[in-house]
């Protein structure tokens, strides 16, 4: 222990390496509070050189390493393992090149989602993916996530946004793809990375699209006497081939959250439900398109429809969604942040499911969700002190993606599997389906040091590894 | 160094005992594959059992569609047995309200399109759409005339199931839009050339379609002058489906093309906005733009055959790889005719009246070979050149390749020594 951390205090200085129990407080957990694990220590290089350093050091002791980024992550794919090392970007945060004529930045993992579209802003550019933990969390730990957002539903989730990545190996070896080609020499590695919760490599940094920030932009929020209508408005808006940058619901639970928060939004006691729609494109362009929305939502009879554009009016609209898993901290002392897909012709059915599955439990559930992707986000209210209530939460977690599952949609849309969502693996795909994740795992990573028992159930690992070793076939 | 490929007779008389004798022939010489035996199963279990067969006589298999992108395979040091997807084809799922369709690699890429069309847009607008099949198109990862606006082809598969090696089939992603969950191997698939796996069948996200069409056209002084209007209509906020740019050695000027699709009312509105960037040219709606999108689409094809050499880069060096391309063939005497997608910084080179054998090409890959820009080349057969992949890179894609065929059962790809 002691070597290692002189080795790797030599490469990283005194203040790259973290071992005092109290400062590895805060590293015990992601998002993902209900689990928490103290880390043996913790790493922060600054640039590629210095992970690289450390990666290599940690390789040569056999010690395990979990990437963090901000840590904002709700599926437990930081949470520590135990005897492990966390290796954290949080020291790598500069902005490496910003190309205003190719359309790229070049940015640290460590680099902040929001500061790096507030970068951009001046050269009327903007970094789409934009997740509801933007003011915290990091380049890298999107990268890792495959992280969505609101605005995912016009420009897609980040995969669709990295150009290139330079990706620390187990081993210390560096892998270079930072060049923004139109597309891969050879197999699409980058594309496979993105989404793969740290368990190939450590991104170090990120080449990252840019697009043209729209001309204009309107919102409109419309609210409703019900979730359903709300719902179906949704599914009128996408049927009628309108093209939103964003469409987002709020159910009456959130609602009260919100107006009991320093996120009022002033709106209506009897609003069940918030339909905020943003429109972007030119100024004519804009026009028609609302146009089209107002015809599409007046079909279900909102209670109001309020519209926004300028961005000061259009902050204020968006404020409650924003706000809204903030808000929740005064409805209840705890929240499990739930997160899946359901094809979106069955949104309705699924979130009516969901309420009926928490209601069975006398669990409260506010739900906020990305209707235009089908992501839904139950969020049910509990108390972690009520080892009861704990139990019945997970069920429910449980009960719900078991469902959206049979329904056609997938396990999750934007959080990722981390520890959280391991056995619902099972649920999703068949044992060859993660035998070949295995291999494909231990292609990049072969003694599986690099976030250890996250994203496949390990027994599958150890039944693939236990099939290579009775053909004689050592990988 | 390969073994030498199995003899063609023994490979068509054991597939004859699995598939019917109509399904199993010699697929003829093409794109510097000599004549290769290849079986076509129609169904899944019919595949699995060829698939088994070609491991026990540790045959090299290449899966591929109707084979129209051979040409653009680094080619493979040996092939015993081509098995096509042809035959297992059909739409599995297309539900307009969720904006996806799920169909066997075997269908036609015109088929896909005729199904959606009334409801949606398919990316990418394919050339030779009748004969290209799903499977060949994500096998080659071809994006098409679409791209600036809807991204590569490697961006609309949301999922898979695929047969590997050992006989297993292996799903990875969804049928929905936005989806996290596990590894999204189907986005390895895409542009592995057949090298890892047998698509059986895949998912792709749709667009809304667009209400209106127009495609603008006019005459320019030269590339450089279409490339400045390219530019120039993106700095004004035009959001084109495509910007396409002609010129040929020897005739006078280039031609630009600009293709607007959306709300009949923004169409309109960018159409006056290109028409004053652009000066004076042709403004076409209705029918002749869909005629006009038509033949843009078949570029890369043009007169049957791929353009031989694909080259890419950032849009901001265009100019400079374009000089360098203009020195390499002024120099070996090419005269070349280019098709350009300025905004992509993407130039398809086809050369008119030079055989794909002409050792002049061969020597052009050389003096393009140091430049910085992507060069990709079609046709060559053996004479291609390598992919410029450095060695880490090149070590994991071959770890990968171990990892997921470790007998080398699937011929050819990026991995290969």
């Amino acid at each position: 222990m002691g070597e290692l951390i002189a080795e790797l205090r030599a490469a990283l200085g005194p203040a790259g390496v973290i071992e005092e129990p109290t400062r590895l407080l805060p590293y015990e957990s992601d998002g993902l509070a209900m689990l928490a694990v103290k880390p043996r220590l913790v790493c922060l290089p600054r640039d590629t050189r210095e992970t690289a350093a450390a990666m290599g050091i940690l390789h040569a002791h056999g010690a395990p390493v979990v990437p963090r980024g901000a840590g904002t992550g709700l599926a437990g794919g930081a949470t520590p393992v135990e005897g492990g090392c966390v290796l954290s970007t949080a020291r790598m945060r500069d902005v490496l090149e910003l190309d205003p004529v190719d359309r790229f930045a070049r940015v640290q993992a460590g680099v902040v989602n929001a500061d790096l579209s507030n970068l951009c802003q001046d050269e009327r550019l903007a970094y789409a993916p934009d997740p509801s933990s933007q003011m915290a969390c990091t380049i890298g730990g999107n990268v890792a996530n495959n992280s969505g957002g609101p605005h995912c539903f016009k420009y897609g989730a980040t995969t669709r946004h990295v150009l290139g990545l330079v990706v620390v190996l187990h081993d210390g070896t560096v892998l270079d793809l930072s060049e923004p080609a139109l597309d891969p020499a050879g197999y699409d590695l980058v594309g496979l990375f993105v989404g793969s919760e740290g368990t190939l490599g450590i991104a170090t940094e990120v080449t990252v699209r840019l697009v043209p920030a729209p001309a204009a932009v309107e919102v409109c929020l419309a609210l409703f006497r019900s979730l359903d209508d709300a719902c179906d408005s949704v599914s009128d808006i996408i049927a009628a081939g309108c093209e939103p940058a964003a469409l987002e619901i709020l159910d009456k639970l959130t609602i009260d959250a919100v107006e009991r928060s320093v996120f009022a939004a002033g709106y209506p006691r009897e609003a069940e439900a918030v339909l905020l729609v943003e429109l972007e494109g030119t100024e004519a362009d804009v026009g028609a398109q609302v146009r089209d929305v107002l015809g599409l939502l007046e079909r279900r009879h909102p209670l109001e429809v309020r519209r926004a554009r300028d961005p000061v009016a259009r902050k204020k609209l968006w404020a409650g969604r924003k706000g809204a898993f903030g808000a929740m901290g005064r409805i209840a002392p705890d929240l499990y942040v739930a997160d899946a897909v359901v094809p979106r012709t069955r949104l309705r059915e699924l979130v009516a499911r969901t309420l009926a599955i928490c209601g069975e439990r006398n669990l409260r559930l506010a739900t906020v969700f990305h209707a235009g992707d089908g992501n839904l986000h139950p969020n049910i209210c509990y108390d972690r002190r009520d080892p009861d209530e704990v139990r019945r939460v997970v069920e429910a977690g449980h009960l719900i993606l078991a469902e959206c599952v049979a329904a056609g949609g997938a396990l999750t849309g934007e959080h990722g599997i981390g520890l959280e969502k391991l056995a619902e693996m099972e649920l999703y795909f068949s044992p060859a389906d993660l035998a070949a994740a295995c291999r494909m795992r231990e292609a990049w990573d072969p003694g599986r040091r690099l976030n250890p028992g996250k994203l496949i159930p390990t027994h599958a690992c150890l039944e693939v590894k236990g099939a290579a070793l009775a053909r004689g076939g050592a990988r | 160094v390969s073994s030498p490929a199995i003899a063609a007779e023994r490979v068509l008389e054991l597939c004859g005992r699995t598939l019917s004798p109509e399904r199993v022939g010699l697929f003829p010489a093409r794109d510097g594959l000599p004549a290769t035996p290849e079986a076509a199963p129609r169904t899944v279990e019919e595949l699995v059992e060829l698939v088994h067969l070609a491991r026990a006589e540790r045959w090299k298999v290449l899966p591929i569609g109707n084979g129209t992108k051979l040409g653009w395979l680094r080619a493979p040091a040996r092939v015993d047995l081509l098995l096509t997807s042809r035959e297992l084809r059909g739409i599995t799922a297309y539900e307009p309200a969720d904006g996806t369709l799920t169909a066997l690699a075997g269908t036609p890429w015109a088929e896909l399109e005729a199904a959606t069309r009334a409801r949606h847009h398919l990316s990418p607008e394919l050339p030779d759409a009748d004969r290209a099949t799903l499977g060949g198109a994500l096998g080659a990862g071809a994006s098409g005339f679409d791209r600036l606006r809807h991204g590569p082809l490697r961006h609309q598969i949301l999922g898979s199931t695929a047969l590997h090696a050992d006989g297993s089939r292996v799903r990875s992603g969804g049928r929905v839009v936005k989806n996290v969950t596990g590894y999204d191997m189907h986005r390895l698939w895409c542009g592995s050339e057949g090298s890892l796996c047998f698509l059986l069948e895949a998912t792709l996200r749709l667009y809304p379609s667009p209400a209106e069409t127009a495609v603008l056209q006019a005459s320019c002084a030269d590339v450089a002058e279409g490339l400045a209007q390219s530019h120039a209509l993106l700095r004004a906020g035009v959001q084109p489906l495509a910007v396409v740019l002609r010129a040929t050695d020897g005739e006078p000027g280039a031609e630009i093309a600009a293709v607007l699709a959306g709300r009949p009312d923004a169409v309109d509105h960018e159409a006056a906005r290109v028409r004053e960037l652009l000066g004076t040219g042709e403004s076409l709606r209705g029918e002749p733009a869909r005629r006009a999108r038509a033949e843009l689409r078949e570029l890369e094809r043009a007169e049957g055959r791929w353009a031989p050499l694909v080259l890419a880069g950032r849009p901001s060096r265009l100019g400079r790889t374009l000089a360098e391309l203009e020195a390499a063939t002024a120099a070996l005497g090419l005269r070349k005719r280019l098709t350009l997608h300025p905004l992509l910084a993407q130039v398809s080179v086809e050369f008119p009246g030079t055989e794909l054998h002409d050792e002049r090409l061969v020597r052009l890959a050389g003096l393009l070979a140091g430049a910085p820009l992507t060069a990709r080349w079609r046709g060559l057969g053996a004479h291609q050149p390598p992919a410029r992949t450095s060695q880490v890179p090149a070590e994991l894609m071959r770890r990968i390749k171990r990892s997921l065929d470790p007998e080398g059962l699937f011929a050819g790809g990026p991995a290969q020594a």
